[in-house]
């Protein structure tokens, strides 16, 4: 979608096979106002949670960057301004230098605009907004950036839930290897047992166990790009 | 020296010109780091994933399996078994999250992750000593394998080797080429494939059955030389003529060894059995050929507690392996590299039913090999004993050597490039040509080590350099990949009690201290005791140490584990389009 009125299409980076579709303008906006059409995959129970600290933020009045809520892990230095946030990632050194160059107060000055109106004047600089300026991070992306709030909470739980699911896998794949030897030597009858005329620690061992690993990893890499796409849905709406 | 050895010499020579060659080619190809990267953009997972497992299956496994599979049965499938499996580890702790910390090597992950010098050079330490056990047995196959097809003595083959593959990454290593490497897993599978089709026809016309309540017979009058000392165990009375030294006697005519006997035979001795007699086997290993089809048959104590350490260090160590990890930074994104690996499980998968196929034949036609010892030369020996002396036996031995060869070219090129990366960087600073001198030593050391080292089974040795892996990079990628309370002193307290641990009985097994019972299962299989002495050791450290968390911790995490498109981690190398 291009939100250009006049001059040519904003062009799209076309070497890398991910690139991403800019994401939608109307969103960065008011990230609220599209919260409801958000895609089904997403979890009922994580989107409470989110609401329920959005609403809390907005509550306590601190604008994004009050830290009531964090704990003495988070940095107190590394805000990093928001236009200054599209190229360097957190923790590069772009960012720890803008940090130094600027200490900032205890308290983070930065208030973010009003959130849920519309206002006139933000569209306005979508309209005449040049083509190569980077699009502005939705609010939740520039929470999963600094680690505040949402973000620490949404980045935490992907981890966990990766983790998860590897160990779940990798405890299966596991269990099965290591109960092979010892019902061998427990039951020695098994090892004389003929399936298909072949002995069954040959089929096995030789041939059935490969299909058995390559479906827990297709099964695995399926369930993590899932969790991924879950990850960058609570980012992005 | 006959028509086949000169056939087979033809092919090894073509396979180690091409290899150069290409070598020297892809240096005009892929000039600059970052033609590296944008082509590594436009390569899919499966060609991706047919590159990891070109440069991965070594010699070990083209030739050792089938070996261990003809010596000890069923036991041995768990070699293969552990080296798919390891690729399941990679998937699910390393794949993504390493692609996308953007590290090429394990110290540069260290660098990432904790921003310790002193871990860096640990690090760099532990790839030499994988690396250089790793090229070991390549080289030792090398020797193998020329000194089978043709009459010329193993160190030639050893030192040969040794000059084609510091020649070739000299002018320009096999890195980053990465069809040269996809196109090598193929040849590797049609160079089993195409033998396995046409024995498994022979035999499905052989009237002969594996399940017989004897040894093996020699199916025809047979001269084995022995070439390394070995002790035999006898279990039906067998004549034959011999020449050498056979229990401290000097021996020269006919012997008769009696049932149940067990016997000793010096390097150099000769001898010569008639068809049909019985084959007397090595001694520890199945005798026979009923006993053989059976798991947990063969008389070493301890089985079980080597088959689960095997487990555990294949499991563990593949993802700790120096020029497996390298290749993963040619996947686009973390997403690419977890599809890669899976098709990496199915290439495996695939490839590996051809040496099991291949190491049960050879029981029934190459068991003159259980005499000397010399398992590893089945697949190599296999189709001139099984279809006769005829053109087509000798062109199916000469690709199987040509495939070995390559098997054992790729694996050690890669390796001798991830060691001279390391020397290059981070030993030899800034010395003159240095690149060059870091090729050379990194290439000469294992050469002189395959000299003087006493020889194990290929596969054995390469699970060595696996438990090293496992008791050292294993832990510090999963646990800096997913504890944010590791600290850089308990990483290189673990690293350094794993290595310290694995090194030690790998050099013990290695130079054949003569343990007995469960030390000696551990010496050899050291990663059930190492690996989780290493975790273990890297958690209490860091527990102890927390202070010293580095202070962004979470941001690397993240970085690790969110998706590209967030865009929250970059490449070394910035995107110029922008």
């Amino acid at each position: 979608m291009s939100t250009d009125i006049d001059g040519p299409a904003p062009s799209m980076a076309d070497d890398s096979s991910d690139s991403e579709k800019e994401p939608d303008l109307a969103s960065n906006v008011a990230p609220e106002a599209t919260s409801d059409v958000a895609p089904a995959v997403a979890s009922v129970k994580m989107r409470r949670e989110l609401r329920k600290r959005a609403a809390q933020r907005i509550r306590t009045a601190g604008g994004r960057h009050a830290r009531t809520d964090l704990d003495s892990r988070a940095l107190p230095n590394d805000y990093v301004p928001r236009h200054a946030l599209s190229t360097p990632g957190p923790g590069s050194t772009s960012a720890s230098v803008v940090a130094e160059l600027a200490p900032a107060p205890e308290e983070h000055f930065y208030l973010p605009p009003p959130e849920p109106e519309v206002s006139s004047r933000k569209r306005e600089r979508i309209v005449l907004s040049e083509r190569r300026r980077p699009v502005r991070p939705v609010r939740t992306e520039v929470d999963v950036r600094e680690l505040t709030g949402v973000g620490d909470m949404l980045s935490t739980n992907l981890i966990r839930s990766q983790l998860g699911l590897a160990l779940r896998v990798g405890s299966i794949a596991l269990f099965t290897l290591a109960l092979l030897p010892a019902l061998f030597a427990v039951f020695p009858v098994l090892g004389r047992l003929e399936v298909l005329n072949i002995r069954l620690p040959w089929l096995l061992l030789g041939a059935l166990v490969y299909p058995f690993l390559l479906a827990l990893g297709w099964l695995h890499a399926r369930a993590a790009e899932k969790l991924e796409q879950s990850f960058t849905e609570h980012v992005r709406d | 020296m006959g028509t086949t050895a000169l056939v087979t010499l033809i092919c090894l020579a073509i396979v180690a010109l091409v290899s150069v060659a290409i070598g020297s080619l892809g240096v005009r190809m892929a000039r600059t780091t970052s033609d590296f990267l944008v082509a590594s953009r436009t390569v899919g997972p499966t060609a991706n994933a047919a590159a990891i497992s070109g440069e991965y299956l070594s010699a070990a496994s083209f030739l050792g399996v089938a070996g261990l599979i003809l010596k000890d049965g069923p036991d041995a499938l768990w070699y293969p078994v552990g080296f798919t499996a390891g690729y399941l580890g990679l998937l699910l702790f390393v794949a993504a999250p390493l692609r996308r910390s953007g590290a090429y090597t394990v110290p540069d992950f260290a660098d990432v992750r904790l921003r310790s010098v002193p871990l860096r050079r640990v690090c760099t330490l532990v790839v030499i000593v994988i690396g250089w056990l790793y090229v070991l047995p390549q080289l030792q196959g090398a020797g193998l394998t020329v000194a089978t097809v043709t009459s010329l003595p193993g160190w030639s083959g050893v030192v040969s080797a040794a000059i084609v593959v510091i020649a070739s990454v000299i002018f320009g290593g096999m890195r980053s080429i990465t069809f040269v490497q996809a196109f090598q897993y193929w040849l590797k599978l049609t160079a089993l494939a195409v033998p396995v089709i046409f024995l498994v026809l022979h035999f499905a016309g052989d009237r002969r059955s594996f399940d017989r309540p004897a040894p093996p017979e020699f199916p025809a009058d047979t001269t084995v030389s022995v070439q390394t000392d070995v002790t035999l165990e006898v279990s039906q009375p067998v004549s034959f003529s011999a020449r050498g030294v056979l229990d401290g006697r000097q021996e020269n005519g006919l012997v008769r060894w009696q049932q149940g006997t067990t016997h000793t035979v010096q390097q150099g001795a000769s001898l010569t059995f008639s068809a049909g007699t019985s084959v007397p086997v090595v001694a520890g290993t199945p005798q026979t050929d009923a006993s053989w089809l059976t798991p947990l048959s063969g008389k070493r104590e301890y089985q079980l507690l080597e088959i689960y350490s095997l487990i555990l260090a294949t499991f563990l160590g593949t993802l700790g392996l120096p020029h497996v990890l390298a290749r993963f930074y040619t996947n686009s994104d973390g997403r690419a590299a977890r599809r890669t690996t899976v098709v990496v499980l199915a290439m495996l998968g695939a490839f590996y039913l051809m040496p099991t196929l291949l190491g049960a034949l050879s029981r029934l036609y190459v068991p003159q090999l259980l005499v000397s010892g010399q398992t590893d030369a089945a697949i190599l020996r296999l189709p001139a004993a099984a279809l006769g002396e005829n053109w087509l036996a000798t062109a199916l031995g000469g690709l199987v050597a040509a495939g070995a060869w390559a098997a054992f070219l790729s694996t050690s090129s890669g390796l001798v490039v991830s060691v001279a990366g390391v020397l290059f960087t981070d030993v030899l600073k800034g010395r003159l040509r240095s690149f060059t001198l870091a090729t050379l030593i990194a290439g000469t050391v294992p050469m002189v080590l395959a000299l003087f080292a006493s020889r194990l089974d290929l596969a054995q040795t390469v699970v060595l350099a696996f438990a090293v892996a496992a008791s050292t990079f294993c832990p510090l990628l999963v646990l800096g990949i997913w504890w944010r309370g590791l600290t850089d002193r308990g990483a290189i307290a673990g690293v350094a009690v794993g290595g310290a641990l694995s090194a030690v009985s790998v050099m013990l097994s290695l130079f054949d201290v003569g343990a007995t019972g469960w030390v000696s299962a551990l010496l050899i299989r050291p990663a059930a005791i190492s690996a989780p002495a290493a975790f273990l050791t890297m958690i209490v450290v860091s527990k102890l140490t927390q202070k010293r968390v580095i202070s962004d911790v979470d941001h690397v995490l993240l970085r690790l584990h969110a998706p590209e498109r967030l865009g929250l981690s970059q490449d070394r190398l910035p995107d110029t389009a922008g």
